[in-house]
């Protein structure tokens, strides 16, 4: 029987690569193939996750199938995709463009760097099928000579099912129904996701629309990128907003969702998003999403938010205050969203596009 | 994905907020606008040490376990790391609480020796059990038992002190030189302590100066703090190359200067804070929902869990499920209150109108009872309680009556009719019911009327208040976006009722119209007629008296 090893860096409970990872296992499983999930370091999860090295041993049949998922440098991983005598697969998340990463940390950059040049090689990877999150991802290898007839889209696999049925956490939730707007960013703290600008934007909101109100930021806060962290919360300050300002940092699952649940929109400003996994929870949640529509931001949302093509704060402002006055708007984007969410973007979806661009090689 | 007419309105709305964005450019100034600068300053922040590794001092080697020791391993520890190793080389445990605290009180006043400890433990019972040898302790612990015999005992510790005086006088010699080189070891540490905090802060100080660029003017509350900073450097250097031994606190100094930063950036910023907002209602209304549902979930598994006797138990479950069944729109109805009845504020106002009529009847009837049926939010009570009139409210609706309890109001949960009927006769002040009436069949209407005349004392006050269906928008909508509710109650139906029934003096009062700015414009008749129907009061108060 064919069997599939899924090989990636680490594996880590809640971020969006791990969250995809274990999807496409749970899918492959559940269609009664075989896999398994290979990474150098894992560290609380649940299933089962063998090394790197176990790799070719797992994979002994030709007929098997090797799925690199491709979402930072590592040349390690890059080597085995070539070497590897079965049939394969790339899952190209994105890399974030190492630019954003120069000013704050020299490794970061330097991996994502390495991560963009691998692009290349991964496109040359001959016979391999190709799944990208997203169209914009996809471009992407094109750009670099992939052959568009072996190219899918695959959104990836999230945790919003999980979310949308857990119970939020009603201490979080009584701490922010204050009174006051709430509008939610989530995304890990990274100069790509451009944070500065929804200070700027909120600050602006906060002063001159609705002083009652709270930017929420959740995510993981890397000390890897403290200088960036530091310098959000000296602008938050500068800005005046700082005691409007929650850097949540990494919080769980039942936090996350009565942050969901507490706030009146969320919002992006991000420079830089393969996909953005925050806004399919968004939908899931009913969530109305505000947003600067660069990168694969657009596609993602298609019409089931306010997508600007150009940032500027005063839009961003008045488009909070708008969004905030409208609850006929907004109850229409959520629906909208919503819909979106389970037409295009449910796990089980997104687990039959999977299956779908996998038939050639199972 | 959106119909047409879905993204039609999208696009409007996202043209309007270009538009109204695009008259606030200019007018809309930040206390700084966006540069590489603050950039900057989070990055030298960061490169501030919050946390300064000193060199440790030198300590001894720690107690290592073996089979076998010598008094010696012992002796070289004190106080508590003595007692420790002594633990755990004899007994092989840590100390208990009780033992720790006996023995170092001991060890502390002079009353027992470390020798004379390690004797206690290695010869107790559980010492004995554990068999360790300690080279040398059998026979000092023999020779301080000799000791304790009564002169003989001090003679002989005397004989034993002279003979080995000069080995005491060597010990003491080596002691003093260990405690001199210790000193002296302390000194050097903490003049490389100073030495690498004085080193830090220059760090801090070439990296602020690396700032360069920055025109400092605009940053008061940096310029102060690199002032400040450059003064804590010098004293930091004056200190470690003078007095040896200070303290240096100057980093924590330093995180309370940037700390001072947020203040100041913060203080500039005084906002006029006037919008009031109810957005978060939502969520709040989620809330109560979910907790009433836990609340009755846990009522009706706590019944499950009962034991249960034949078709009784069944019985009892249907009962308490079909109680509950009665509150299961309670927290729905509780956010329709809070959407379409208005603001408690609003509300409280509104009703500031019958206050004159209750404390007429009061100040006549001290003793008498004040009831208002249905109290839901409990405004009319609250503002009964502002007013020193004491006052219970009855109603069904589990959530509204813990917020009224957790509002320090009178409330308990009885079905109106069932509550009146166990008053007394001619004992109850004022009743009052808003928008109850209409809410409740005519036969029901009819006995409520009857009973509250039975309780009221003669004089007391009968006070309702309904919609007004001669408003045409009331009688033909607004009336019925209240699910609840049965009859539009005319006003003439009202006052018929309450004089068949037996009131007197009703006074009926038209209440709520329309806002001016609604009313047609026109002075004619038909205008007139138009601004009286469509725009007239939206409810109406009937108030009857017992005579």
């Amino acid at each position: 029987m064919t069997r599939v090893g899924i090989l990636t860096p680490r594996v880590t409970s809640g971020d969006a690569v791990s969250n995809d990872v274990f999807g496409m296992y749970q899918r492959l499983n559940s269609e009664g193939i075989e896999a398994a999930i290979f990474a150098d370091s894992s560290q609380g999860v649940d299933i089962p996750v063998r090394k790197r090295d176990q790799v070719n041993e797992f994979l002994g049949d030709p007929k098997d199938v090797f799925i690199y998922h491709h979402s930072v440098g590592w040349p390690s991983g890059i080597e085995l995709l070539e070497s590897i005598g079965c049939r394969k697969a790339v899952k190209y998340h994105n890399v974030t463009p190492a630019e954003y990463f120069l000013p704050y940390n020299e490794d970061y950059a330097n991996a994502c760097s390495v991560g963009r040049q691998e692009l290349a090689s991964i496109a040359q990877v001959p016979d391999a099928v190709l799944l990208s999150d997203s169209q914009f991802n996809m471009n992407e290898l094109v750009a670099v000579g992939a052959d568009l007839g072996r190219c899918f889209v695959v959104p990836p696999f999230h945790h919003a099912d999980r979310l949308y049925e857990l119970h939020a956490d009603l201490s979080v939730l009584d701490s922010l129904s204050d009174g006051a707007v709430n509008i939610l960013a989530v995304g890990r703290l990274a100069p790509n996701k451009a944070h500065h600008r929804l200070l700027e934007s909120f600050a602006t909101y906060n002063r001159y629309y609705n002083s009652n109100s709270r930017l929420l930021i959740v995510g993981v806060q890397d000390p890897r990128l403290s200088g960036y962290i530091s310098s959000l919360r000296v602008l938050a300050r500068q800005f005046g907003v700082a005691k409007k300002v929650v850097f949540a940092g990494a919080v769980s699952d039942e936090s996350l969702k009565a942050h969901y649940l507490a706030s009146t929109l969320f919002v992006t400003a991000s420079d830089h998003e393969g996909f953005c996994v925050p806004l399919v929870e968004s939908m899931a949640l009913k969530l109305p999403i505000l947003a600067y529509g660069s990168t694969a931001i657009p596609e993602t949302v298609d019409g089931c938010g306010v997508v600007w093509e150009d940032y500027e704060r005063h839009l961003f402002a008045e488009s909070m205050d708008y969004l905030h006055r409208h609850e006929s708007l907004r109850f229409d984007l959520s629906m909208n969203a919503q819909k979106r969410f389970q037409q295009v973007f449910s796990n089980s979806r997104i687990g039959d596009m999977l299956m779908d661009s996998l038939s050639a090689l199972l | 994905m959106h119909s047409d007419e879905q993204e039609l309105n999208l696009g409007k709305a996202m043209a309007e907020i270009r538009a109204a964005a695009t008259e606030k450019v200019g007018n809309c100034e930040l206390a700084s606008s966006l540069s590489d600068t603050e950039m900057e300053i989070g990055l030298l922040i960061d490169s501030i040490p919050t946390k300064v590794v000193l060199p440790r001092l030198h300590q001894p080697e720690p107690f290592e376990s073996k089979s076998e020791y010598s008094v010696n391993d012992f002796l070289r520890f004190y106080g508590e790391e003595f007692l420790d190793s002594a633990y755990r080389g004899i007994l092989k445990r840590e100390p208990d609480d009780r033992g720790r605290r006996s023995y170092l009180t001991a060890l502390g006043s002079g009353r027992l020796t470390r020798l004379e400890l390690l004797g206690r433990l290695r010869y107790s019972r559980e010492g004995r059990r554990e068999r360790v040898a300690i080279s040398g302790l059998r026979t000092a612990t023999t020779l301080h038992r000799v000791y304790s015999i009564p002169v003989l005992g001090y003679c002989l510790r005397m004989a034993v002190l002279v003979a080995r005086l000069p080995a005491v006088i060597r010990h003491l010699q080596h002691q003093t030189a260990d405690a001199l080189r210790r000193d002296a070891e302390m000194r050097r540490e903490a003049d490389r302590a100073n030495a690498l905090i004085v080193k830090q802060l220059e760090a801090i100080a070439s990296a602020i100066s690396g700032l360069g660029e920055i025109d400092i003017k605009e940053y008061p509350a940096l310029r102060q703090a690199i002032n400040k900073l450059k003064d804590v450097s010098e004293d930091a250097k004056e200190r470690a190359t003078g007095r040896r031994g200070d303290r240096i606190e100057s980093l924590e100094d330093l995180l309370n200067i940037f700390g001072g930063m947020t203040k100041e950036s913060e203080g500039k910023i005084a906002h006029e804070r006037s919008r009031l907002d109810d957005m978060s209602r939502q969520v709040l209304l989620n809330r109560r929902s979910v907790v009433d549902n836990q609340r009755r979930l846990n009522l009706l598994l706590d019944e499950m869990r009962k034991p249960t006797t034949g078709d009784r138990g069944g019985e009892r479950h249907r009962e308490v499920a079909e109680a509950e069944q009665d509150h299961i729109l309670d927290a729905m109805y509780v956010s329709f209150e809070d959407q379409f009845r208005g603001s408690r504020e609003e509300i409280k106002e509104r009703q500031k109108i019958y206050l004159p009529y209750v404390t007429e009847v009061v100040s006549n009837r001290a003793d008498g009872q004040v009831i208002d049926i249905g109290c839901g939010r409990g405004e009319w009570l609250e503002l009964l309680q502002q007013s020193n009139i004491p006052a219970r409210g009855i109603d069904l609706n589990r959530i509204l009556i813990d917020e009224c309890r957790q509002r320090g109001l009178d409330v308990v949960e009885s079905e109106a009719l069932d509550y009146l009927r166990q008053q007394k006769p001619n004992t109850v002040a004022v009743i009052s019911g808003f928008h109850i009436i209409e809410h409740v069949p005519t036969r029901y209407l009819v006995a409520l009327f009857d009973e509250a005349l039975r309780a009221l004392a003669p004089g007391g006050v009968l006070i309702v208040e309904t919609p007004n269906p001669a408003n045409v928008l009331v009688g033909s909508n607004t009336f019925y976006m209240d699910p609840t509710h049965r009859n539009p109650l005319p006003v003439d139906l009202t006052r018929f009722l309450l004089e068949a029934r037996g009131f007197s003096d009703v006074e009926v009062m038209g209440l709520h119209p329309y806002p001016e700015v609604w009313h047609a414009q026109g002075s004619d008749s038909a205008t007139q007629h138009i601004n009286r129907h469509f725009y007239g009061p939206q409810d109406y108060a009937a108030i009857g008296y017992k005579a």
